[in-house]
C-alpha cells in the first residue's frame, strides 16, 4: 500500500497550517492589547512586598478600574539584574520599580529615574510631603537629601535592637541600654546566670548581613566609612575599637554566628534562647506577640540600637518606589504610586501584614500602636536613622568589607589586620570609582 | 550540476540552521567575553577603556580570585572522589536482586529531583548547630556537636556533603547501566575459571565498566567545578572565604558589581582551567 506518500503530503500539509496560526497568533494578541487598558508592570522583592501590596490592591482596582496592575516579583539580587538592565538599555518594561536605598546613588549617577517633582507638576498632582519621615524623603533625592525627589519610600525599614526586658529588670540591668558597653555587661550576666541562654544573637553571615548588623556598632563609636574627601577611614582607631566590641558582643552568640541569616536570630529570639538580638528589622519583629509563634509573648522590648562614644545610628533601609525614565505610562505610574504611599493605604498594609510606614501620622495613629506597640519607637529609629554612604559603588565596599569582618570573626585575621586590609581594598575602589580625591 | 555536488550543497544548506544557532549563541557570546575581558566595562555608568591584560593580571594578584581557585579545585577533587565512590557502591548494590529493590530505587534517585534551591534550605537547616537534625543525631550517640557551618574547616566539607546527597544519584544510574550492559555469560565463564568475588570484580567488571566510570567522572568534574547556588545559599562564600568558589566570584563581579571586564577575564580564566583539565583527561584516557 502506497502509504507514505498520501500521509506524507498531508502531514506537510498540517505542519504548514500550524506555522501560519503560529505567526499571525502573537499579531492577534497584540492587537488585543492595543484595545484593552492601561497596564503598569511593578517590577518589586518578592516577599512580604508583594503580600503588603496585594493587601491594597483591591482598592486600587475601585478607585482606578482603568490601570490595571500587574506585579512581577523577584528574589533581592535578581531584582536589581533585572531592573538595571532594563532601565540602561531603556527597554520600558518596567513603569514602577523597588529600589532598596544603597541602589539610590547609582540610579541617580545614571540618570534613570524620572523626576517625581516635575512629572507631578504636568500631570496636577500634588503630593504631600510633610506627613513623610524626612530621613526616608531624603534618601529618595537627587542629589540626597537636597535634590529633587525621585523616588517616594514605601517601606519604612529601620535597624532596631530586641532584647528581653524581663531578664533585664531580673538583674538591675539598665533598661533599655543606652550604650554598646551596657549591652555587654548585660550579655555577660545575662548569660552567666541563665545556662540555656545566650547573650547574643547575632547575623554573622558574609556579606550583607554582617555588615549590616556591625555598622551601628561602627557608627556608634564616631568611625565612618568614607570622609568627605573620598577617603575611606575603615582602619580608624574608633573602627578598631569598634570591631573590638563587635568581636566581644559575638562572644556571647550561639555558635554557628558566622553563618547566621535572618532565620537564624529570629529563630533563637522567637525560642527565647537568646537575651539581645542587637539588629532586629520591622519585618522580623511583627509576630513577638503572637501566642502561635513566639514563646516570649510580652517580654521582648525593642529600642533604638545604643550609642557609645557618640549618638545612636541606627541604619537606615527603606525600599522606594521609583520611575524608570523608559516607562511608556510615567503619569499612570506616578498616581499609583501616590496611591501607594498614602497615609490611608500604610495604615492598611500596616495592620494587614506588618508592612513598616513611611508616614509619621501612621507610626502613631492608635488603633496602629494597639497592634505594635513598638512603633513609636520605630519612628523614633526611623527620623534619627542614618544611610550608608551615598556612593555608587556601595555593593562592592560591602562586600569587601562583609569579607574581612567575617575573617575577623573566624579569628582568621586580628581586628587591626582585617580592617586595614579592607581599608586598602575600599580605597582601590574609590580610586577607580573618580570618588577619592586624596588626604 | 552534477548529482554529486547537489547532493553536497543540500547537505550543507540542511546544516546551515545549526551552524547559525551555533555561530550566534555560541561562538559569539564566547569571543565577546574574551573581548570584553580586554577593557574595563563599567555597565551602569558606561565607562568602556582598553586595558590589554590588566584584568588578568589584577585577577591573578587578588587573593579571593585565588581562593576561589583554589577552593574549587579542592572541592572538584572531593565531591567527584565521593561521588563516584559512593555511586559505584550503591550501583554494585543494586546490580543483584534484593528484596524492595523496587521500592529503593526511586528513594536513591530522589535526590536529583529536587530543585536545587529547595536542597540548600534543606540542609541549610539540617546543618544548623543548635536545630539541625544531623547535629541531633551526633548528640544521640554520644558524640560532640559540630559547626558545620561556621567552621571554616568545616564549611567546605559540609558543601560537598550536600553536593554528594544531591547527585550521587547521577553516578549511581549511569554505573548501574553500565553493569547492567555487562553479559551474564562473562562472570559465569570467569567463575567457571574458578575466580572469586574480587578477582571478578577486577578482570570482569572494571575493565567493561571502564567507560561509564571515564564518563561519569569527566561529566562531575565540569559541573562540580560550576558550583555556585551550594555556597552562594548555604554559606555566602563564607565564613571568611572558605567556601569562595570561581563560579561565585565571577557572578558577583558580572551581575552584581556589574563589572563586566572583570568578570569577563574571570570567565576566561575559569573556561581555560576547565578546558586543559578535560583535554589531559580525554588524551590520557584516550576516549
Amino acid at each position: 500500500m502506497n502509504f507514505n506518500h498520501l500521509s506524507g503530503r498531508k502531514l506537510s500539509a498540517a505542519l504548514l497550517l500550524f506555522i501560519i496560526a503560529g505567526i499571525f497568533a502573537p499579531i492577534h494578541q497584540l492587537a488585543a492589547l492595543a484595545k484593552s487598558p492601561v497596564t503598569i508592570t511593578v517590577a518589586m522583592a518578592a516577599g512580604y512586598h508583594v503580600d503588603a501590596l496585594k493587601a491594597i490592591l483591591k482598592y486600587w482596582e475601585k478607585e482606578h478600574p482603568d490601570i490595571k496592575v500587574r506585579i512581577m516579583a523577584f528574589g533581592y539580587h535578581d531584582l536589581y539584574e533585572k531592573i538595571v538592565i532594563d532601565m540602561r538599555e531603556g527597554r520600558g518594561s518596567y513603569d514602577v520599580i523597588e529600589i532598596d536605598d544603597p541602589w539610590m546613588p547609582e540610579f541617580c549617577a545614571a540618570g534613570w529615574l524620572t523626576d517625581i517633582d516635575e512629572l507631578a507638576k504636568k500631570a496636577g498632582i500634588t503630593i504631600n510631603y510633610s506627613d513623610f519621615v524626612d530621613t526616608a524623603l531624603w534618601v529618595g533625592r537627587c542629589p540626597y537629601k537636597t535634590g529633587h525627589q525621585y523616588a517616594l519610600p514605601e517601606c519604612g525599614n529601620v535597624e532596631l535592637m530586641a532584647y528581653r526586658k524581663d531578664l533585664f529588670k531580673k538583674y538591675g540591668l539598665p533598661c533599655p541600654p543606652k550604650t554598646w558597653s551596657e549591652v555587654l555587661k548585660a550579655a555577660e550576666v545575662i548569660s552567666r546566670n541563665e545556662p540555656g541562654i545566650y547573650g547574643t544573637v547575632m547575623r554573622g553571615l558574609r556579606g550583607n548581613p554582617i555588615v549590616s548588623n556591625f555598622l551601628p556598632v561602627f557608627w556608634a563609636f564616631g568611625a565612618r566609612i568614607i570622609d568627605e574627601k573620598g577617603v575611606p577611614r575603615v582602619n580608624s582607631a574608633e573602627a578598631v575599637e569598634a570591631l573590638k566590641m563587635w568581636l566581644a558582643l559575638a562572644k556571647y552568640s550561639p555558635p554557628g554566628m558566622a553563618t547566621f541569616s535572618s532565620d537564624q536570630v529570629k529563630a533563637y529570639l522567637y525560642e527565647g534562647t537568646a537575651a539581645i538580638a542587637t539588629e532586629v528589622w520591622p519585618g522580623w519583629i511583627g509576630k513577638l506577640d503572637d501566642p502561635k509563634v513566639s514563646k516570649v509573648v510580652g517580654k521582648v522590648d525593642i529600642c533604638v540600637p545604643p550609642g557609645e562614644k557618640t549618638h545612636p545610628s541606627p541604619m537606615i533601609g527603606v525600599w522606594l518606589f521609583g520611575i524608570p525614565h523608559s516607562s511608556r505610562h510615567k503619569i499612570e505610574a506616578l498616581k499609583f504610586i501616590v496611591f501607594a504611599t498614602s497615609a490611608r493605604m500604610q495604615k492598611i498594609k500596616a495592620l494587614e501584614t506588618g508592612y513598616p510606614p513611611t508616614r509619621k501620622s501612621v507610626y502613631l495613629d492608635p488603633e496602629v500602636v494597639k497592634k505594635y506597640r513598638w512603633y513609636p519607637v520605630q519612628l523614633k529609629a526611623l527620623m534619627t536613622s542614618r544611610p550608608r554612604p551615598r556612593v555608587p559603588v556601595w555593593a562592592e565596599i560591602e562586600s569587601v568589607l562583609g569579607l574581612y569582618l567575617s575573617k575577623a570573626l573566624v579569628g582568621e585575621m586580628s581586628p587591626e589586620e582585617a580592617l586595614n586590609a579592607a581599608n586598602a581594598e575600599i580605597l582601590e575602589i574609590l580610586k577607580e570609582a573618580g570618588i577619592y580625591k586624596g588626604g | 550540476m552534477s548529482f554529486r555536488r547537489r547532493e553536497k550543497l543540500i547537505s550543507y544548506f540542511f546544516l546551515l540552521p545549526s551552524l547559525a544557532i551555533f555561530l550566534l549563541l555560541t561562538i559569539y557570546p564566547m569571543a565577546e567575553t574574551v573581548r570584553l575581558s580586554f577593557y574595563r566595562y563599567y555597565y551602569i555608568a558606561r565607562r568602556v577603556y582598553f586595558v590589554g591584560f590588566k584584568n588578568y593580571t589584577w585577577l591573578m594578584k587578588n587573593d579571593l580570585f585565588i581562593a576561589a581557585i583554589v577552593n574549587t579545585l579542592k572541592f572538584d577533587i572531593m565531591a567527584t572522589s565521593l561521588q563516584f565512590l559512593l555511586g559505584l557502591a550503591l550501583a554494585l548494590i543494586f546490580n543483584t536482586e534484593f528484596r524492595l529493590r523496587k521500592v529503593f530505587l526511586p528513594l536513591v534517585v530522589l535526590p536529583m529531583l529536587i530543585p536545587p534551591v529547595a536542597v540548600c534550605s534543606i540542609w541549610k537547616l539540617m546543618l544548623d548547630y543548635r536545630f539541625g537534625v544531623i547535629n541531633d543525631v551526633l548528640d544521640s550517640v554520644g558524640l560532640p556537636r559540630l559547626d558545620w557551618l561556621g567552621d571554616p574547616n568545616l564549611a567546605m566539607l559540609s558543601i560537598v556533603i550536600v553536593d554528594t546527597w544531591q547527585y550521587t544519584p547521577f553516578v549511581f544510574l549511569v554505573l548501574l547501566a553500565g553493569l547492567q550492559s555487562i553479559p551474564r555469560e562473562l562472570y559465569e565463564a570467569a567463575m567457571v575459571d574458578g575466580a572469586g568475588k574480587v578477582a571478578r570484580f577486577k578482570n570482569v567488571t572494571l575493565p567493561l565498566l571502564r567507560p561509564f566510570i571515564m564518563v561519569v567522572i569527566l561529566l562531575r568534574v565540569i559541573d562540580t567545578f560550576k558550583i555556585f547556588t551550594k555556597p552562594a545559599l548555604i554559606t555566602g562564600g563564607g565564613p571568611g572565604d572558605a567556601t569562595e568558589t570561581l563560579t561565585l566570584y565571577f557572578y558577583k563581579e558580572a551581575f552584581k558589581f556589574f563589572k563586566l571586564g572583570i568578570g569577563s577575564a574571570a570567565a576566561v580564566i575559569m573556561t581555560i582551567i576547565v578546558g586543559v583539565m578535560s583535554i589531559i583527561y580525554l588524551l590520557k584516557v584516550r576516549m
